[in-house]
């Protein structure tokens, strides 16, 4: 039976996950440079260790109501071809290990402001994985 | 092997195939020109034989075949050291054309092309035969050798031949047996990998043999992303070493700086290479060139050892090649015209590399026929580059610069050589695209010079680093002018509003000001409230603008990182960088900055702009600067701000009285006092308060400092209304100017009020009068024109004034023939400037002998260079009355 391995992780207390595979690595919050003039989503350029990662908010990017507490929050370093993201999130999950029988696609009625990220979702025991598709992210980012 | 391996050594293949064609095409230019050298020729058959050996071992028939004819063509030339001639080496170039093609598209090759056979049939005897011709040499190998070698070849099925590689590799021995061939190849086998050779080899030819391996590009450019890292964390060590007292630590972070420094440096000149590589190929290039326009090209290289980044490199081979072939094609005449005009008839183009001040200077010069404005000009009409009104104004330089201009190819009128639908202005996007700059001069029948100025490598770039707020910002330094700081409380410093953007007058000329937090919208409109400005003056394509931030930190090389796609809409940044601390900076892209901020809209109207353009507009529309003050008189006084030198306040205790003259101690002597009230019959400033400061405008005047004592200084305005004159015949009064529409001020001529007061000698008297003399003078500012004026006319010079030096050659070209003894010109005008205006009298040989003198305010040594190189006999200074009529009696031989 084939699986995927998931990083997990919060934002607005749902959980998302990206694959693996994509993930560079996950640290705390760094210093930030803002880029004047782009767009909110863009939370800034991260130095990490000589190469400069974009840090785009999840929060901003799916469109949901900012919190107050900024500090603390996590970056998911993902690679994707030459695109080197790190997505804000909230809080950082485990690493599950799916099984490929539990991924549907994304239903309908999920808010399109997320929906266009997301590739489907995991039926867990007592949650759900909405499985955000980084290569998504990046077109969007590029249009 | 692997299909991986096969295909990484196809690869090495072919770049090795690429670069010894390159060789062998090189060698061959230098062969036929000069003298045979043994080393020379030995190379070129050790080339063409590897090219042989290779492509046949990579199952390449075809290749090994034209390599192995020009290789026996070439046996004579070696064993008996004759000269190459044209049409032999003609022969040798087209086959290593056919070569080229095939490597360009390999499966002909592979596929057994017919098509390809037969050009084959074509070239091989040709090369044979011109050769036998040449060298009277007694091989045939023409009908032997070329149909046994195609009968075997196309026996094969196609992948039988590249799978029987060990077969392929006896090759040449097979064509030894088939006859003829058989002698010449014995003869040359063994000398080829003599050892001794490389012993003795020298000169040019011996860097063929330098010991070098292959990286991939991809490796230097991790290894250079690296040393950044590395520099980054020695940044850091230096940082923490500065608290620490431990002597031993200390000495480790001073190696590790040593180290490092030597290692960025190091890895950073991987990356170059000699520009000699692209400038080589130009030999090939205006050879044939030469040949195919009947022209006689000398191409001449300086410099070919310079090195660049090879990015670098690549981009400017386009651009380069393009100039080169204009050159050729557009600058440099045919041998018949060329002796027409008392030239040689063998043209020259050169080709120039040499650093300078951290890049890399590419000098193109041809000594040909220049480019001819009048062409340029119907052309850009034609293309509606410009309208007819525009034309008008354009001046010489002007002119030139529009073939810069977007769409201005020309490509429709002109043969296949360089007109491909590429104009220049893509040489010079392509130039700007990686930081450089592009310059032209060009002089009819002198010929033409482009000057590229490109940085030494891209990936680390001298930069000024700047602050807004929190964040830092790198701008790049090619880009840099200057910086200003400005302090509004300073006296005299002011920064305008012009519709509701800002300028500061820079050395007279507005620049548009960008305030960088306005622009980054950080927070709203700055501007208003700043006190002091830190100005940094960047130029771009033609538009200067100044950039208002909040500080400016320090200079630094920085390595640029390229940005997301997708942050590369917005426009304002080129790149980011890594600073000393750790933190992201982003690097300003000025171009992006101006068009941004619309600083371009300045231009937008106006089709193609140099700087020089819109300086004088804008002096033409803001004519005269004036210095506003207050006397004890009703009503506001002025004088133009050109004559002010210095705005001083004294205290009243130091002023000293001596007779009627009042003075005070300046700068270790002592300046004259002149009370403006009391000049002009109001009351003087009252004296009774030994407390109060007076406010006095000093004045330069024959190289002495005048102190003018006013009320209270106001401001500094400027006025495009003329000065209305009915207030003329006052004592020490000018006219009056009206501002704002209502404002009426009364200009005050400070150099007279001062000769009065001073009662300065009036050399002029002492000079004889002129009689019966005509000056022709043209200046642009009307303060001038009445000053001068007023100079020659009390010296008995009747002046005849034109607006710009367009307009005065024309008043001297409808002019009786005599009419005028001398002309006086200013040197910055509209629409001809004084040079040019000065290089038009001084070569048209009907005015040739007239006197020229230039005023100017651009008083340096360069500009004085420049005018005497221009034709100007005297070369003087503004408002220096006595100098000019010295000049005057001096040129004129009246004393």
């Amino acid at each position: 039976m084939s699986t995927n391995q998931f990083s997990t992780f919060l934002v607005d207390d749902r959980l998302y996950g990206v694959n693996i595979r994509v993930v560079q690595e996950i640290t705390k919050s760094m210093t930030v440079t803002e880029v004047p003039l782009a767009p909110l989503h863009i939370k800034g350029l991260i130095n990490l260790r000589g190469q400069i990662a974009t840090a785009v908010g999840l929060r901003e990017l799916f469109e949901i109501q900012p919190t107050d507490k900024e500090n603390g929050k996590i970056n998911v370093v993902c690679k994707s071809e030459a695109y080197l993201l790190s997505l804000v999130v909230d809080e950082v999950g485990d690493v599950l290990e799916l099984e490929d029988v539990l991924f549907e696609h994304t239903p309908e009625t999920v808010s399109p402001g997320v929906s266009r990220f997301m590739s489907g979702v995991y039926k867990l025991p007592n949650n759900l994985l909405s499985v955000i598709d980084i290569q998504k992210i990046i077109d969007f980012l590029n249009v | 092997m692997t299909k991986f391996d096969t295909e990484s050594a196809l690869g090495e293949f072919f770049s090795e195939c690429e670069e010894i064609l390159q060789r062998i095409s090189s060698l061959l230019t230098k062969l036929e020109s000069q003298e045979l050298s043994v080393d020379a020729i030995d190379s070129l058959y050790r080339d063409v034989h590897t090219l042989k050996g290779s492509s046949q071992l990579f199952g390449f028939q075809r290749i090994g075949l034209i390599a192995h004819a020009i290789e026996a063509s070439l046996e004579p030339v070696r064993k008996n050291k004759a000269k190459l001639d044209r049409n032999f080496v003609d022969q040798v170039f087209k086959s290593l054309d056919l070569i080229d093609r095939i490597l360009k598209n390999p499966q002909r090759d592979l596929e057994n092309d017919p098509t390809l056979h037969e050009e084959l049939l074509e070239i091989v005897p040709k090369l044979i035969s011109v050769s036998n011709k040449r060298f009277g040499t007694e091989f045939e190998l023409t009908h032997s050798m070329v149909p046994n070698e195609e009968t075997k070849v196309s026996n094969l099925p196609p992948q039988a031949e590249k799978r029987e590689v060990p077969k392929i590799l006896k090759t040449p021995k097979d064509i030894n047996v088939v006859g003829p061939m058989n002698q010449i190849h014995v003869d040359h086998q063994e000398p080829i990998f003599k050892p001794k050779q490389d012993r003795v080899s020298g000169g040019d030819e011996q860097q063929l043999e330098s010991s070098t391996i292959r990286v991939q590009v991809s490796l230097l450019d991790k290894l250079m992303n690296l040393v950044g890292e590395m520099v980054l964390a020695r940044n850091q060590v230096l940082q923490f070493a500065r608290t620490s007292e431990n002597n031993e630590f200390l000495n480790l972070t001073q190696r590790l700086d040593l180290v490092t420094t030597e290692l960025q440096d190091s890895v950073m000149r991987t990356r170059m290479q000699p520009i000699g590589a692209v400038f080589t190929k130009f030999q090939r290039v205006v050879r044939d060139l030469s040949r195919e326009l009947g022209k006689d090209i000398e191409l001449v290289i300086e410099g070919a050892e310079t090195e660049l980044d090879k990015s670098l490199l690549e981009a400017i081979k386009d651009p380069l090649t393009h100039i080169v072939r204009n050159s050729c094609d557009h600058g440099i005449e045919t041998p018949e015209e060329r002796k027409k005009k008392g030239k040689n008839p063998s043209g020259i183009l050169s080709l120039k590399a040499f650093h300078e001040g951290g890049h890399v200077i590419i000098e193109i010069r041809d000594n040909g026929r220049g480019l001819d404005p009048k062409k340029l000009l119907a052309k850009a009409l034609e293309k509606r580059i410009i309208s007819p009104e525009k034309a008008e104004t354009l001046s010489q330089t002007e002119i030139q610069q529009l073939i810069f201009a977007p769409g201005f190819s020309t490509a429709d009128q002109v043969s296949n050589v360089s007109g491909r639908g590429v104009g220049m202005d893509v040489v010079k996007t392509n130039v700007e695209r990686v930081g450089g700059m592009i310059d032209l001069t060009s002089q009819t029948d002198q010929g033409t010079q482009l000057r590229l100025i490109i940085p030494l490598t891209l990936a680390i770039v001298p930069a000024m680093i700047v602050r807004m707020q929190k964040d830092f910002f790198a701008i790049p330094q090619v880009k840099l002018q200057e910086l200003i700081r400005i302090d509004l409380e300073e006296n005299g410093k002011k920064i305008d509003k012009l519709q509701g953007q800002y300028v500061y007058r820079l050395r007279g000329e507005l620049l548009p000001l960008i305030d960088l937090s306005d622009l980054l919208k950080t927070k709203p409109k700055n501007s208003a409230g700043r006190i002091i400005f830190n100005i940094v003056v960047l130029k771009t394509e033609g538009h200067i603008y100044g950039l208002v931030v909040d500080e400016i930190c320090d200079t630094a090389d920085i390595v640029v990182k390229p940005l997301p796609q997708f942050l590369k809409k917005i426009d304002v940044f080129s790149g980011a960088t890594i600073m000393g601390d750790g933190s992201v900076a982003l690097i300003l892209d000025i171009q992006g900055v101006a068009i941004h901020s619309g600083a371009h809209k300045m231009n937008q109207n106006k089709d193609l702009k140099s700087q020089s353009d819109e300086n004088a507009k804008i002096r033409l529309e803001n004519k005269t600067e004036y210095l506003f003050f207050k006397l004890a008189h009703s009503g506001t006084f002025s004088i133009p701000l050109i004559l002010v030198h210095r705005l001083e306040e004294f205290g009243m205790e130091e002023m000293e009285v001596s007779g009627n003259e009042k003075m005070v101690k300046y700068r270790g002597s002592l300046l004259p006092l002149i009370d403006l009230n009391q000049y002009l019959g109001h009351k003087p400033v009252a004296s009774t308060d030994d407390n109060r400061k007076i406010s006095v405008i000093v004045v330069s005047k024959h190289n002495r400092f005048f102190g003018l004592v006013v009320n209270e200084i106001l401001d500094v305005l400027s006025s495009d209304s003329e000065v209305t004159q009915q207030l003329k015949d006052m004592k020490g009064i000018l006219g009056t100017i009206i501002f704002n529409e209502k404002q009426v001020v009364t200009v005050l001529d400070a150099l007279g009020i001062i000769d009065d007061a001073m009662g300065v000698p009036h050399e002029i008297k002492k000079l004889k009068k002129f009689i019966n003399t005509r000056v022709l003078f043209a200046e642009d500012t009307i303060f001038f024109v009445r000053q001068v004026k007023k100079v020659l006319e009390a010296a008995g010079i009747e002046v005849d004034h034109a607006e710009n030096g367009q307009l005065a050659l024309e008043k001297l070209k409808s002019s009786a023939p005599g009419t005028y003894k001398l002309i006086v010109s200013d040197i910055e005008m509209p629409k001809m400037n004084g040079y040019e205006f000065a290089k038009a009298v001084k070569t048209d040989p009907a005015y040739k002998n007239i006197p020229m003198i230039a005023l100017t305010t651009r008083f340096n040594e360069r500009d004085q260079k420049l005018g005497f190189d221009s034709g100007f006999n005297k070369y003087l200074e503004k408002l220096k009355s006595d100098e000019l009529l010295e000049a005057l009696h001096e040129l004129l031989g009246v004393r």
